[in-house]
């Protein structure tokens, strides 16, 4: 298992990728920015408040100096105030991101789930009705705006038909309990928090069974438009992959072997597939969080895309860098994931590293 | 007495950027129970493609036009795609290819490859039944599968099986590869092991074992082999019958003996010659002029004239018909009528 | 030479029916331009309250906004910006990463090793959150500068993609003809190599900056969407959904139509990329 030396390698590079990442934005934030004391402060801060903000912030001081301070900062959890909101940045993002997170591993889900078996069916008969129809349609979706999904099933489901919520995660009138599960040890009540704020998972712990189903017809259409937002990318992939698996050799010795068509096809071709988009899924991820910016925006849904939407808005800058990197640090992560996964999954990729 | 395998007139069509092309015309061949049948030929003689239409292999721009391939009695020409299996694999045909880099399957374990192999049809047939998951039937199955698979892994020749089993294909040397291709032909025991240049990617003396392998695989369990490539002295050491083919056609048929002492077409003459094994010091070596034929730019006529000593006015006109001469001897040429 | 374009087209939906696409756009946005009532009669910011939120009709093809603006006329005057903003974008980011590309591929060593670790950590943001940031920070005190400032921003971050795409293409350049290039080296010069590796760059280059194109309206609308492009009151289609969305669901052509539009626009560039692709590469 030489393999932790490969793991703890790419764990240090993706530290050194967010250190970068962190450096640029503080060059951003501080630096570059025309007036960064205004920044941190808000537009709407009286004199004042931008001089408490520049001692706070150490704005006058040299550049290596508010850097270290940044860095601190930013280990520590202070990540600034929002003038917007007048809370703790962190404490925003602590309510919004894993409501966000709950949407984008839905939509992921929902994306490999449908995207994989149409690639696989166009490959199994290239150039076919099948293979054409949905090339056709991807081609086009590939090329749609996030907003025109979503507004497209927002007029559609929630508005004509009325099927389907039309915003908020949850009906306002249910409350999301925060599972807090307690542990009996000599005596005394540990409390064990356990996810918070993601509303399925949430409710789905708690017990809570009408914010449960509430919940899942609010997460409906959001996660729809979210995997939509740039769907055909996998079909695609997984397609062209397999065609090309599809006319290697070891599928004629699978085949020759006497395996029934469907079990080379799932076992051997399949497989071998998946390799390439495994590669791509952080960058589909990626694509995600960004998606969910329009869409959390369109739907009204309280997650992390929303409070950027928000902040963007209304020029609430320590939110917006707050949010971006922490969206940049769990790009950063998964994409390590993947990495890792990759690793796992391809016996060839693990000599080399 | 029965013939494991017949064909009979085969003609395959071959289509590329809206052109047609024949890889095979009319061919003819039998093969026996517990007999090797070599064929030799250059590229664009059909000799590839033969084997990969017995085995059901055929791209999808390739279809048979005309005649029939009998195994054991059925048309396989007939079963459509999804019920050849039946015909392959265990007990039935099985083919090992050209490029041992790239025959197995890069991401399986070779246990895992080689188990697919002995599990044949039950696999992929038998759903997972729970009564005998529980009487344990299925762990002795388990158990007498990897005693089998460990002994066909001896039998070509590797001295720590178990090692082997554990490793992943690109671990292993091309040598290697091939020979686990051999050890799964022992697991399936093949009526008919079609092998297409099994040789020719490894070095002579990897060669010379895997010629010692598959005639004791002949040995022990009766299968037949189609030997295919373009060297005709490899084919010599183990066929039985040599069938020589040159643009989609069978230019000579004929035992091994025959061929070799008394070759009848001047293709079949022009091969020998141009082989070192058979220089005997005087002279020169005499390859044969040209260059094998594009199919899709076939001369009319007997594809071979265009390169052919003897070539005579009728050979640009007419495709020479089978003729049999001797025993077991047959040939294709204007030369003999 | 016109007819062999012309077969090149026709052989190629994909291309033709992109470029038609694009062309079509073009045009359009030229003639808005030079005189949009040449297409329209309404003026895109005349606001009248009393036509508001009219749906689609003859008289107005994609209906009326909230105040009373024909919303196709706003379409058409929103056309300039962008059919235009995307090309610089592109253009830039390809000049910049063309030149750190070839710079980082062809020198190799230390150089490579650094500007490469510099464009990773570009590469790993997120790309529309960095540009978001960026406009916002930088163009906080100029709001009549968004535009530019968005424009920026989205070079920043698009850059990095060219950067790698030209340098993993000059190292199998690099590999191929290092002899000849070796040959080249005792006469030649730097310049000389340029020409050299230059030339087997395009092809990539035009099939990746097509395809891009498609991106970038994509994400130039999503910026214009949250008020970071063109100050109001002129007109963007990115801006325009977002205002609509108020107005939803009795009046949802306000957003429906520019999005639509932005779609149609995405899809050509995307259409004759792909119709690109097949044509070079497959020859090449």
């Amino acid at each position: 298992m030489i393999f932790y030396r490969l793991i703890l390698k790419r764990i240090i590079e993706a530290f050194l990728v967010i250190l970068g990442e962190l450096i640029i934005i503080f060059y951003l934030a501080n630096i570059a920015a025309p007036n960064p004391a205004t920044i941190w402060a808000g537009p709407e801060a009286s004199p004042q408040q931008i001089q408490i903000v520049t001692q706070l912030y150490h704005l006058n001081q040299p550049w290596y100096v508010q850097l270290y301070y940044y860095l601190g900062n930013f280990f520590t959890g202070n990540w600034g105030i929002s003038p917007l909101y007048q809370t703790p940045v962190i404490s925003l993002i602590e309510e919004y991101l894993p409501v966000t997170l709950e949407l984008a591993i839905i939509a992921l889900i929902l994306k490999v789930i449908i995207e994989i078996p149409l690639g696989v069916i166009s490959a199994l008969r290239p150039n076919g009705v099948l293979d054409n129809t949905i090339r056709i349609t991807y081609t086009v979706t590939r090329s749609a705006p996030p907003f025109i999904v979503a507004l497209l099933l927002l007029l559609g489901f929630a508005y004509y038909f009325h099927l389907l919520p039309s915003s908020y995660y949850m009906n306002p009138v249910l409350y999301l309990h925060e599972p807090k599960f307690y542990v009996l040890l000599f005596g005394h009540k540990y409390y064990i928090w356990l996810i918070d704020n993601m509303p399925i998972l949430n409710s789905l712990l708690v017990g809570d069974f009408p914010a449960l189903i509430s919940s899942i017809k609010h997460i409906i259409l959001p996660s729809l438009a979210l995997m939509l937002f740039g769907f055909g990318g996998i079909v695609r992939l997984t397609r062209n992959t397999m065609i090309e698996v599809l006319n290697m050799d070891y599928i004629k010795t699978a085949r020759v072997k006497g395996l029934k068509e469907r079990l080379v096809v799932i076992r051997h071709a399949l497989r071998n597939s998946l390799l390439p988009t495994i590669t791509i899924i952080s960058i589909i991820f990626s694509g995600l969080m960004q998606g969910s910016l329009v869409v959390e925006t369109i739907f009204n849904y309280y997650g992390i895309g929303y409070l950027i939407a928000e902040s963007l808005l209304n020029l609430d800058t320590p939110t917006l860098i707050a949010s971006t990197v922490i969206v940049t640090i769990i790009v950063v992560v998964s994409n390590l994931i993947a990495d890792i996964s990759y690793a796992i999954l391809d016996p060839r990729v693990r000599e080399s590293l | 007495m029965d013939k494991l395998l017949i064909i009979d007139d085969l003609w395959i069509s071959y289509y590329k950027d809206g052109k047609k092309a024949y890889a095979i015309r009319g061919l003819n061949l039998e093969v026996n129970y517990n007999q090797i049948v070599g064929i030799v030929g250059e590229s664009g003689s059909g000799k590839s493609t033969l084997g990969h239409a017995i085995v059901g292999l055929l791209p999808s721009n390739s279809r048979v036009e005309k005649g029939r391939i009998l195994f054991e009695g059925t048309d396989l020409t007939k079963i459509n795609r999804r019920d050849f299996y039946r015909f392959r694999g265990k007990n039935a045909i099985f083919m090992i290819f050209q490029d041992p880099m790239s025959s197995l399957n890069p991401t399986m374990k070779i246990y895992d490859q080689l188990r697919e192999a002995v599990q044949g049809k039950r696999s992929s047939n038998e759903d997972f039944s729970l009564t005998r998951w529980f009487l344990g039937n299925i762990r002795k199955d388990i158990i007498i599968e990897n005693k089998d698979i460990i002994e066909a892994l001896k039998k070509v020749g590797f001295k720590n099986p178990k090692e082997i089993l554990v490793k992943y294909p690109h671990q292993l040397s091309g040598g290697e590869r091939q020979r686990i291709m051999i050890a799964m032909a022992y697991l399936l025991k093949p009526k008919l092991l079609i092998a297409d240049e099994p040789t020719t990617a490894l070095d002579v003396v990897t060669q010379a074992q895997v010629l010692k392998m598959l005639l004791e695989l002949k040995d022990e369990y009766k299968t037949s082999i189609i030997f295919i490539s373009h060297d005709i002295t490899l084919v010599s050491q183990i066929s039985d019958r040599i069938l020589v083919m040159y643009g989609g056609i069978l230019m000579e048929d004929g035992s091994s003996e025959e061929i070799l002492k008394n070759p009848l077409n001047p293709y079949t003459k022009g091969l020998i010659s141009s082989l070192p094994i058979y220089f005997k010091g005087e002279g020169r070596i005499s390859p044969i002029p040209g260059f094998p034929p594009n199919i899709f730019n076939l001369p009319a006529g007997c594809p071979f004239h265009p390169r052919c000593s003897s070539n005579m006015s009728i050979c640009k006109l007419q495709m020479p018909k089978i003729k049999k001469i001797g025993e077991s001897h047959y040939v294709a040429c204007h030369l003999y009528g | 030479m016109n007819t062999s374009l012309m077969k090149i087209l026709t052989k190629n939906v994909n291309l033709l029916l992109g470029t038609i696409i694009i062309m079509f756009f073009i045009v359009m946005a030229i003639i808005s331009v030079i005189n949009i009532h040449l297409l329209t009669r309404y003026n895109p910011n005349q606001i009248n309250f009393s036509e508001a939120n009219l749906p689609p009709s003859i008289l107005h093809i994609f209906g009326t906004d909230q105040e009373g603006r024909d919303v196709f006329s706003r379409v058409l005057a929103a056309l300039p910006i962008d059919v235009s903003i995307p090309y610089i974008i592109v253009g830039a980011s390809v000049l910049i990463g063309l030149i750190v590309g070839i710079i980082s591929g062809y020198f190799g060593g230390i150089l490579d090793e650094i500007l490469m670790r510099f464009t990773d950590i570009f590469l790993a943001f997120p790309g529309i959150l960095l540009a978001l940031a960026i406009s916002e920070i930088l163009g906080s005190s100029h709001l009549a500068y968004r535009l530019y400032f968005s424009a920026l921003a989205l070079i920043i971050v698009n850059w990095p993609v060219y950067a790698r795409l030209v340098r993993g293409q000059v190292l199998q350049i690099k590999s191929m003809t290092y002899i000849t290039l070796a040959k080249v080296a005792g006469l030649g010069n730097y310049q000389i190599m340029k020409r050299h590796v230059l030339p087997h760059l395009i092809p990539i280059l035009l099939v990746y900056s097509t395809l891009d194109m498609g991106t970038i309206i994509l994400s130039y609308s999503i910026l214009a969407f949250f008020g970071l492009g063109a100050p109001p009151p002129t007109p963007e289609l990115g801006r325009m959904v977002y205002d609509g969305l108020s107005a939803l669901p009795q009046n949802w052509w306000s957003s429906v139509f520019p999005a639509l539009v932005i779609t149609l626009m995405a899809l050509g560039y995307s259409l004759a990329g792909d119709g690109l692709r097949d044509l070079l590469d497959l020859r090449s």
